[in-house]
């Protein structure tokens, strides 16, 4: 697959702490690790039905990041545009790096953020994966 | 996207759309969902009424977008004690 620019797609979710993880491990790769070929889809415009939104993620790779297992950036994505090149879900990577409420969700602390740039480097590399393809 | 608790939930419940930017994408999903709306608030609004504030980081806030948060966080609270003293049925 052949791709300039990779949108990447967050949680909106407010009901745990691993939505707040979610969003800011998508700022962190937008603005920090990758801010040169990726872009996000706001999922509440997505939702609504906005033509650009669906056009961009019907035509350039995503990255699904959700919060929970009812993954709805990724069904959504799926449900309007294709399907998604990549899906992250940060309760199962948590889950897997054995780390247990990592954070308030309303604002991260110490240990929120270090959890939300390890999942960061996992959207990277799922990034950086679909390039090489 | 369809969630049937959260669907029941936006429909049973009184609901307040706080939307970032003009797009109010909170507000539209909201009505799409025939909820019961009762109030919305725009970001874009407190930041015109309050111009000497300006935010600048996006990820993590900086104390002016922490001021921003804390003075919509009131206004929403004052209207959340104005529909309870009105009574306004559930």
């Amino acid at each position: 697959m052949s791709a300039s620019e990779i949108g990447v797609v967050s949680c909106s979710g407010e009901c745990c702490v691993e939505g707040t993880i979610s969003r800011i491990a998508t700022r962190l790769v937008l603005e920090k690790l990758r801010p040169n070929n990726t872009v996000t889809i706001c999922l509440p415009l997505f939702s609504i039905g906005e033509k650009g939104e669906r056009m961009f993620a019907k035509n350039f790779p995503t990255v699904a990041v959700d919060g929970c297992e009812k993954k709805c950036a990724k069904n959504a994505i799926e449900k309007y545009s294709g399907k998604t090149a990549r899906s992250l879900i940060v309760f199962d990577l948590l889950k897997k790096w054995k780390i247990e409420n990592p954070s308030p969700r309303r604002e991260l602390n110490e240990e929120g953020v270090e959890a939300a740039l390890k999942v960061a480097e996992e959207v990277v590399a799922a990034i950086d994966d679909i390039f090489t393809r | 996207m369809g969630d049937k608790d959260a669907v029941r939930s936006v429909r049973s419940h009184r609901c307040i759309a706080v939307d970032g930017c003009p797009n109010e994408c909170s507000r539209k999903n909201l009505e799409l969902l025939d909820a019961k709306l009762v109030a919305n608030f725009r970001v874009v609004d407190i930041l015109r009424e309050n111009r000497a504030l300006k935010p600048s980081a996006v990820t993590f806030l900086d104390e002016d977008g922490r001021k921003l948060a804390r003075i919509l966080a009131e206004k929403i609270t004052s209207k959340i004690d104005e529909l309870n003293h009105k009574g306004v049925v559930s």
